[in-house]
């Protein structure tokens, strides 16, 4: 079933083009990975979809609507940068999302500071980039939406956090929750996509399956990402 | 909606020490002048136009800082959580501005407040008078806060402007939609401010009239060379105030909104 449909979106910031006539289709359930070097328009688009920025030209549509109030019921986005309030502690900062999100679930939310062992009493302020990286991890994950995007979730942070946060996604994501997640780190990442989708320059590189990858074209997205990349 | 308005109140604790400080700080200056000329003018002319001056700061303070504190929120991070919250920019906005009204009524009850404790204060310790006297400093005090004052609407103003724009109309959408409202608000606030900015110059006039004919005797403080300069000072200051404010927001425009 499909999701999410972009159809010839294009972003222009003053005279830089940020995407180019960009176009797919999301299907539910599957996980995506949005690739590309900075600037090559991965946060323009997940910008767009969770509703906080709108095209140039082009259409969106999330089950069948223009992003809107409607769509963000069911649109989970998680920044690159720390947008949680530094003087909120991490149960606090759990009782905000209840309070706006009708799909966030506080038990689920509680359990998930538990597993990555973050303290629920400590404010955010307090938090290492590390744990920072994890409670907004959590608290995405913790919303029963349909469409989950996560930012580089895994910027900034050593090896032991970064495969903590990726057991999280795994354990966490629901049979039918589409999950778009954005990295430099392709490698890391590689394992639990279904989808790769390349972008150059605001454009469209490469998009496909990831098991078709390997078994036609006998490639790694680490490897596809070397060819469109140019490395 | 209540939801909103409460996490807008608890986000803007900081403002409100914060303001309520400044609006006591601002407040308290103009007081002494009153009473270093004749402590007995106060409760009959001089109080009621404090009163006043400091509803003014009070407002003007308070709404200004709350602006600061939400323009801040629209341009950084926080404010992607903020909009990805599902409900209507509309809803958002008004939360907001319910939230600074909320706020500026407290100030406005702690200066109240203020007032009453000091207009006993004014009919009751020859100390406290004493003390307050040693604060004062020349009538241009008076002027310079007054310029101050109306500098601040000015700014407020146009910070209002943007953000109402950057809120209703949410990030980076077209530039067609900005200008007119900016040119709506604009027109609209031009007025306001130009009268806010001749009241301000008003009072300062009236203040400085007020010492120097009806207390001239009591005070000694009969027009000379020296106060007059200082009238046309204040009014002169006023309005490079304003120009520099424009100018100011003329590049910040430019350079924010790429207008």
């Amino acid at each position: 079933m499909i999701l999410v449909e972009i159809k010839n979106v294009s972003k222009i910031y003053q005279s830089r083009m940020a995407l180019d006539d960009v176009s797919m289709t999301l299907e539910s359930g599957k996980v995506y990975g949005i690739l590309g070097p900075n600037g090559s328009g991965k946060t323009t688009l997940m910008k767009m979809l969770a509703d906080l920025m709108q095209p140039t030209t082009g259409k969106i549509l999330i089950n069948g609507e223009t992003p809107s109030v409607n769509s963000r019921q069911i649109v989970a986005y998680m920044p690159t940068s720390d947008h949680l309030y530094k003087g909120m502690s991490l149960e606090r900062t759990g009782i905000f999302f209840k309070d706006f999100f009708d799909d966030f679930d506080m038990d689920s939310y509680m359990k998930l500071l538990e597993e990555m062992d973050l303290p629920k009493k400590l404010k955010v302020s307090a938090l290492s980039s590390g744990m920072a990286a994890k409670l907004r991890v959590a608290a995405t994950m913790a919303r029963q939406a349909k469409l989950i995007m996560l930012d580089e979730p895994l910027n900034g942070i050593d090896l032991m956090t970064r495969d903590c946060i990726i057991k999280t996604i795994v354990n966490n994501i629901k049979e039918d929750t589409t999950l778009i997640i954005s990295s430099h780190l392709v490698e890391q990442i590689e394992p639990i996509l279904d989808e790769a989708i390349l972008l150059k320059k605001g454009k469209v590189g490469y998009s496909g399956n990831v098991e078709q990858l390997r078994e036609v074209e006998g490639m790694s997205v680490a490897n596809k990402y070397r060819e469109v990349f140019g490395a | 909606m209540k939801n909103l308005i409460k996490y807008e109140l608890y986000k803007n604790r900081i403002f409100l020490i914060l303001a309520t400080s400044l609006t006591l700080l601002f407040g308290a200056l103009p007081l002494p002048i009153a009473i270093k000329g004749n402590p007995d003018i106060g409760l009959n002319y001089i109080v009621p136009i404090l009163i006043l001056m400091m509803i003014f700061y009070g407002i003007t303070l308070g709404m200004l800082i709350f602006m600061i504190f939400q323009q801040r929120e629209i341009w950084n991070r926080n404010g992607i959580l903020l909009y990805s919250i599902p409900v209507s920019r509309f809803k958002i906005f008004s939360a907001k501005i319910v939230t600074g009204l909320v706020s500026t009524l407290v100030l406005l009850g702690i200066t109240f407040g203020y007032v009453a404790i000091y207009i006993k204060i004014l009919n009751g310790s020859a100390f406290m008078k004493e003390l307050f006297a040693a604060f004062t400093g020349e009538l241009a005090i008076m002027s310079i806060l007054a310029s101050i004052g109306s500098w601040l609407y000015w700014l407020m103003t146009i910070i209002f402007l943007i953000i109402m724009s950057k809120t209703v109309l949410g990030h980076h959408k077209s530039k067609g939609f900005i200008i007119p409202l900016l040119a709506i608000g604009l027109l609209i606030a031009l007025p306001i401010g130009v009268s806010l900015l001749a009241n301000a110059s008003l009072v300062t006039a009236g203040i400085e009239a007020a010492f120097q004919t009806q207390y001239s005797s009591n005070m000694d403080f009969n027009i000379t060379f020296g106060n007059t300069i200082n009238f046309w000072v204040s009014i002169a200051f006023n309005w490079l105030m304003a120009i520099g404010m424009f100018i100011s927001c003329g590049v910040f425009l430019k350079k924010k909104l790429n207008i």
